[in-house]
């Protein structure tokens, strides 16, 4: 389950060479990786994050300019700056919902979610906006962008099964959802 | 009409969560490029902010010091009254605001 793209083993060299002259400050080149990989990570963040994704977007890629020197090739540059971007989505939930007061769970944000009509508009359908932020970006890295699960994984930092029970009870909402879509 | 099978769902989920395929977005690429030099000038203007910090704490940590030498000098007691010395709190309050404004100024 992993796109032809991703899988190219000639463009991961370029990005690892290319982030091996941002480690030394070469702006151009930090260019050219923006250029390659925002469009995947807006892609995945709008999905997750909906409205503030272009602001996630543009501050990940700024902590992989600052932090150039800490990626060392282990996985593939989309995959580190992704990483970046989801834990900065999940530090920007928590501070949301600590200044709202509220003491909702992680689940919280299926059904119960305080901006339900927000949610809606970010996805590609109202099916979306019934999956917590969890789900859909499960879902996401696994079935729209072509990762593995561990991957995917690798990139919420989650446990392996923790990824695949998120993937599956997605998929199950989403055909549950389609079928009742498909019955009326 | 039935429900979508297995490889539908899959097929659909795919095509609705893919990402776009398209050209790189110039604009944001500036954009991160001016978030950027905006974080590195802000940085700069902390750096400068508790070094100026620390110098000032420094330099009033000194007068202050040198205050209260100067008035526990018995040398000194008999060219100062105890009015003269008396003046002493309103002029470092003076010290602090000026401080404070300064550091406000900056901030």
């Amino acid at each position: 389950m992993r796109s032809a793209p991703l899988r190219d083993e000639a463009s991961a060299d370029e990005d690892w060479a290319l982030n091996q002259r941002v480690a030394g400050g070469d702006r151009a080149a930090f260019q050219l990786l923006v250029l390659r990989h925002e469009g995947r990570l807006r892609a995945f963040l709008s999905r997750a994050a909906g409205c503030d994704a272009d602001d996630l977007a543009q501050e990940a890629f700024v902590r992989a300019w600052q932090r150039a020197g800490e990626y060392r090739g282990q996985g593939s540059y989309a995959a580190w700056v992704m990483g970046i971007g989801w834990r900065l989505f999940l530090d920007q939930r928590r501070t949301a919902r600590r200044r709202e007061g509220l003491a909702a769970g992680e689940e919280a944000a299926t059904s119960t979610d305080p901006r339900p009509a927000s949610d809606a508009a970010i996805d590609a359908g109202r099916l979306l906006a019934a999956l917590s932020p969890q789900e859909r970006a499960a879902l996401t890295l696994c079935f729209g962008h072509g990762w593995s699960h561990g991957e995917a994984a690798a990139i919420m930092g989650l446990p392996l099964g923790t990824l695949k029970s998120l993937v599956l009870r997605g998929r199950a909402k989403a055909q549950k959802m389609i079928g009742e879509g498909a019955d009326a | 009409m039935t429900a979508p099978d297995d490889r539908d769902i899959d097929t659909m989920l795919a095509a609705m969560l893919a990402p776009p395929a398209r050209p790189g977005d110039r604009g944001f690429a500036m954009g991160v490029e001016r978030a950027i030099d905006a974080q590195a000038a802000y940085a700069r203007a902390r750096r400068r902010f508790w070094r100026s910090f620390a110098f000032e704490a420094l330099a009033i940590g000194a007068l202050l010091a040198a205050l209260w030498l100067l008035s526990s000098a018995p040398l000194l007691a008999p060219l100062a009254g105890a009015g003269h010395w008396g003046l002493a709190p309103p002029l470092l309050l003076i010290l602090l605001l000026w401080f404070g404004t300064q550091r406000w100024r900056q901030a």
